[in-house]
């Protein structure tokens, strides 16, 4: 199948369902439509439901939230206000949902049943005006549910935050808070603890030895850092023009330069080292021990070496360095290391398409530097001593030059890891930020939030010591460095900082990181710092969420209704769940049902005869493909969160409306006109 | 509205075979029904319990599809949406929203035919007037109703939209003499104002008093049709009724019959002659003579 078609097969399967059923099945039907009559059946699904006491489930479910809401363990007051918009939303979403599928699985089997439906259908309603007044009037529903709780919610946070404030205002006035604590609460008394800010985050963030300068070509590491280029390989530049398929490729070979220059060795690395040569010596077992001085003083700076890996397009190793044959390449001055890729590998990364080529600092007391373009690969062509140059791949912010080398810190729990020290010890963190919508003056604010992890952690008593992170920015246009301000982040808190506006330029500019405390890593991450841009009042940011969750109850009601046209309510309900939580599952499966699942399955069970091991695997294979298959056509419903925007205090990005919109109303309406066609062609007697 | 010709109702070979789950057969409800019923008449359609005649009309009003044959209504194919606007139907029990009160039952139905809202303020009263629901009990639930108040609200439903065909099954079940009486008349002014209604019923009474023409079914199988005065008539059989005689005058016109040559005189009073058509039609078509029972229709 052509790409277009493979790439939005769902899209087409709906477009085709809704243009033959509507045109093919209920032409006339549609010619004769009636918003009226629709309205009409609307309220009475409507008017059933209030009559019923639907309603009276809400005040249920606002008791359920104020009771959890009381018995929560907060680490801070704004993830008191966090934990309340969690509960509130995820009630809120919970009573709905369930409410909706009962009321619509049930609707139409109980009108058949009861026989009400004669009454209907004998009148001039078409099956579509049934089906769409049915999906309205619960849509109304639903809509009355959320609206009902998206007041409380509103009430009750308010309520909530009032109190939290009066808190934070007699802590502040008695002075018991601690230094870390002090900043975020001064934040959170002025800007209150109910945000709804709009954030933009970096475009890239990389670690170095020590800041890289606009004139600089070779830019610099440490040891346990790497640095990893792109490449993209394709069958054509590796294949020799007469080669065919099931035939080897012929291996690859790496070139890759790589600059060192000496750096201080911490206390730390000296240690280690001192303790390794003397392992190495023999005296650790027997002679007599020497003093910790003089082990420093007898530590020798080892030869600078690297260990070359390729990483998969997600960063997961694809080919370690024991199968290059480069977990430890000695570097030579002005000499490439060469790396050759085996040619029973090569195929493997034509698979992959797109890779990067990783070097890793090995030993410490050295900085590891690249150039622009520091890696290539050759691939030999039929005349001996003549190679192909595959290049990296090009850059995507500028197509006409390769992407240069990217610089990684060590990856640690919390991200790549930015050790602490002294200033001539600790690398630079940068995060780069393009475009950034900025006010022409005052302050920008900026969010930031890291984990850290401390040495001997478990040990150590000090663990509320401060972690003290530098950061300034460098204005991209200009050049110029602002002073750095400092400050202490709490590990997995949200910190709040602002730089003046004058510093960040036109919105194209670095932060640079340093981290000052020994023995603290600071993690980091692609979303660890954003700017505030914006800010909306709450209300409006929880209105838009309401109305996300009110689009997904759409969804479902069409999806229960559809089901209800052909199954008994019981049945109507079990599929509705199945087919809304299908694609999710398939997902959260995921790596499971990947190939090679069928072999184990074979294995497992014990089929030790090879034609039947061939045939139940076959069929497992084929089985997990038709079900990824069809969970492909299921609804998206992660396209439907937007409660976590809330509770971080983030503005639902208008986008998310559209995209949420976009799966009810893409799925939604197929189903529809399924549901009409199964209704049509349905004796709706029982 | 533009009344097409051609009959009211029009079947050919019309038959319905519910089936199970499993698409077998499981009963043959109707069988081979070929009727015709003219515009401006009140037809009966007759039979006891289970006989095929709520089929017949959930065939008509395109409810359920027929398995064989073909079934036209006012000139459209059964069951086609158009047609409904002039179609008004009273199912055998009435089956409508329990929770909505008279007047908003009929508002609703008055909405499906768009019915503008101005107009609905007078029809709703009026109509609730016609069937004999009181003030009190339009402001009631339906689920508070009894079965007669519920098969008077079901019967305003039908008639709504002032409809030209008029399907009634078994109307005056649950309805008290008095109800039923009123349910006749209510039938004969149909009539005068020349709409066509099909009625059916097991209750003979009802369909004598008011049809022009009647069919009975049994076991989906239409048994006979005709002129309700035609089909009771037995032509060598002459009925006098007089009123006012006594015995010594009586005995006087038996005499007199005798010497005109008439044979096996009697002088009864007049029985419900339906009845024996009826019954004996039933007793033909049973096997053995062993009744069926009775089936819950
Ligand atoms: N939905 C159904 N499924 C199976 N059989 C049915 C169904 N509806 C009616 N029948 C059968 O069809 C026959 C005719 O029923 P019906 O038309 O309701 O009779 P009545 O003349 O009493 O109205 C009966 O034997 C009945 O049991
Ligand atoms: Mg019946």
């Amino acid at each position: 199948m052509p790409p277009i078609i493979n790439d939005n097969i769902g899209w087409w399967i709906a477009g085709a369902i809704v243009v033959i059923g509507l045109v093919g099945f209920g032409l006339r039907d549609l010619l004769r439509f009636s918003p009226r009559r629709i309205w009409a059946i609307s309220s009475v699904s409507f008017a059933e439901s209030i009559r019923r006491r639907v309603l009276w489930i809400t005040p249920l479910a606002i008791i359920g939230v104020i009771i959890v809401s009381q018995l929560q363990h907060p680490i801070d007051e704004q993830d008191a206000i966090r934990q309340t918009i969690k509960f509130c939303l995820f009630a809120t979403g919970l009573l709905v949902t369930i409410v909706i599928i009962i009321l619509a699985c049930t609707n139409l089997p109980k009108e058949i049943d009861t026989r009400v439906i004669y009454t209907i259908v004998t009148k001039p309603t078409t099956r579509l005006e049934i089906i769409l007044g049915k999906i309205i009037g619960f849509a109304r529903v639903s809509a009355a549910i959320l609206i009902i709780m998206g007041l409380f919610t509103w009430g009750y946070l308010h309520l909530r935050a009032w109190n939290m404030q009066r808190y934070i205002a007699r802590q502040l006035i008695d002075g018991d808070v601690g230094p870390a604590r002090k900043p975020s609460l001064e934040h959170y008394q002025q800007s209150g603890l109910l945000q709804a800010r709009q954030l933009q985050d970096s475009d890239s963030y990389e670690i170095f030895a020590k800041l890289p300068q606009s004139t600089d070509s070779v830019r610099w590491m440490f040891n346990e850092q790497d640095f990893v280029v792109p490449f993209r390989l394709g069958l054509g530049d590796v294949a020799p023009a007469d080669w065919q398929s099931g035939q080897p490729l012929p291996p690859l070979m790496i070139l890759a330069h790589v600059y060192t220059q000496e750096a201080p060795l911490t206390d730390e690395q000296q240690e280690h080292l001192g303790g390794d040569l003397l392992r190495g010596l023999g005296t650790d077992t027997g002679g007599p021990r020497l003093s910790d001085s003089q082990s420093t003083m007898t530590a020798k700076r080892p030869a600078p070496k690297v260990a070359v890996q390729i990483l998969d397009r997600n960063g997961y190793t694809l080919l370690a360095p024991n199968i290059l044959n480069a977990t430890s390449l000695t570097l030579h001055e002005d000499q490439p290391l060469q790396i050759q890729i085996p040619a029973e590998q090569v195929m493997t990364l034509v698979n992959h398409g797109r890779f990067f080529v990783s070097i890793t600092g090995a030993s410490p007391g050295w900085m590891y530097g690249a150039d622009s373009n520091p890696v290539i690969i050759l691939a030999p062509t039929p005349q001996p001593g003549k190679f192909n140059q595959i290049p990296p791949a090009p850059d995507p912010r500028d197509p006409s030059r390769h992407t240069p080398p990217i610089f990684q810190g060590r990856s640690g729990t919390h991200g790549q890891q930015l050790r602490g020290g002294p200033a001539e010890f600790n690398p630079v963190g940068i995060y780069r930020f393009h475009n950034v919508p900025l006010p022409a003056s005052g302050q920008v604010p900026f969010e930031m939030r890291v984990g850290i992890e401390r040495t001997g952690d478990e040990l150590s008593t000090s663990t509320d010591d401060l972690t003290h992170l530098s950061i300034s920015a460098r204005n991209l246009k200009t050049g110029v460095i602002s002073d750095p301000i400092t400050i202490t982040p709490e590990s997995l808190r949200p910190t709040y900082f602002s730089l003046p506006a004058s510093a960040l330029g036109d919105g194209n500019f670095e932060l640079i990181l340093r981290n000052h405390t020994n023995g603290h890593w600071i993690g980091l991450q692609t979303n660890s710092v954003f700017v505030v841009t914006s800010h909306q009042p709450f209300i409006a940011n929880l209105a838009k969420s309401l109305l996300i969750l009110w689009l997904m109850t759409l969804l479902v009601i069409i999806i229960a209704i559809l089901c209800s046209t052909f199954l008994s309510w019981p049945i109507a309900v079990v599929l509705t769940i199945v087919l809304l939580l299908g694609r999710w599952g398939v997902m959260q499966l995921g790596d499971t049902l990947g190939s090679g699942i069928g072999n184990q399955i074979a294995t497992d069970f014990g089929f030790s005869d090879p034609s039947q091991a061939k045939v139940v695997s076959s069929s497992v294979e084929a089985l997990t493909k038709a079900l990824t298959a069809v969970s492909h056509v299921l609804p998206d419903i992660s396209k439907f969160s937007a409660t976590e925007d809330v509770e971080r205090g983030v503005m639902v990005p208008t986008a998310r409306l559209a995209e949420s919109s976009a799966v009810a109303f893409g799925f939604g309406l197929p189903m529809i006109v399924l549901a009409y066609i199964f209704l049509k062609n349905k004796e709706v007697a029982p | 509205m533009s009344t097409s010709n051609g009959e009211a109702v029009q079947t050919e070979h019309l038959s319905k075979v519910y089936k199970d789950f499993w698409g077998r057969d499981k009963v043959r409800a109707l069988d081979d029904l070929n009727l015709t019923i003219h515009r401006g008449e009140v037809f009966g359609l007759l039979g006891p319990n289970g006989s095929g005649k709520s089929t017949t009309i959930k065939l008509l009003l395109g409810l359920i599809f027929a398995s064989r044959g073909r079934a036209s209504v006012l000139g459209q194919p059964a069951g086609s949406t158009r047609i409904n606007e002039r179609i008004g139907f009273l199912p055998e029990e009435s089956y409508l929203y329990r929770f909505l009160n008279g007047e908003e039952t009929l508002r609703f139905y008055g909405r499906l035919f768009r019915i503008p809202s101005r107009d609905l303020k007078k029809r709703v009263p009026a109509l609730l007037d016609t069937v004999g629901l009181d003030e009190k009990s339009r402001k009631r639930k339906l689920r508070e109703y009894s079965k007669g108040m519920a098969r008077r609200i079901g019967l305003a439903q039908a008639l709504i939209n002032n409809p030209d065909l008029i399907l009634l099954d078994e109307p005056t079940t649950g309805l008290d003499p008095i109800g039923t009486r009123e349910m006749k008349d209510l039938i004969l002014s149909l009539k005068a104002q020349g709409k066509t209604v099909l009625l059916c019923s097991h209750l003979l009474a009802d369909v004598q008093d008011v049809c022009d023409r009647i069919t009975i079914l049994f076991k989906g199988k239409m048994q006979t049709i005709g002129e309700v005065r035609d089909l009771l008539q037995v032509k060598d059989i002459t009925q006098v009724q007089t009123r006012g005689l006594n015995e010594t005058q009586i005995q006087e016109v038996r005499q007199f019959m005798s010497r005109l040559g008439g044979q096996e005189t009697t002088i009864t009073h007049p029985t419900t002659t339906l009845e024996d058509l009826f019954v004996r039609i039933v007793r033909e078509n049973t096997p053995d003579n062993a009744a069926t029972p009775p089936r819950q229709a």
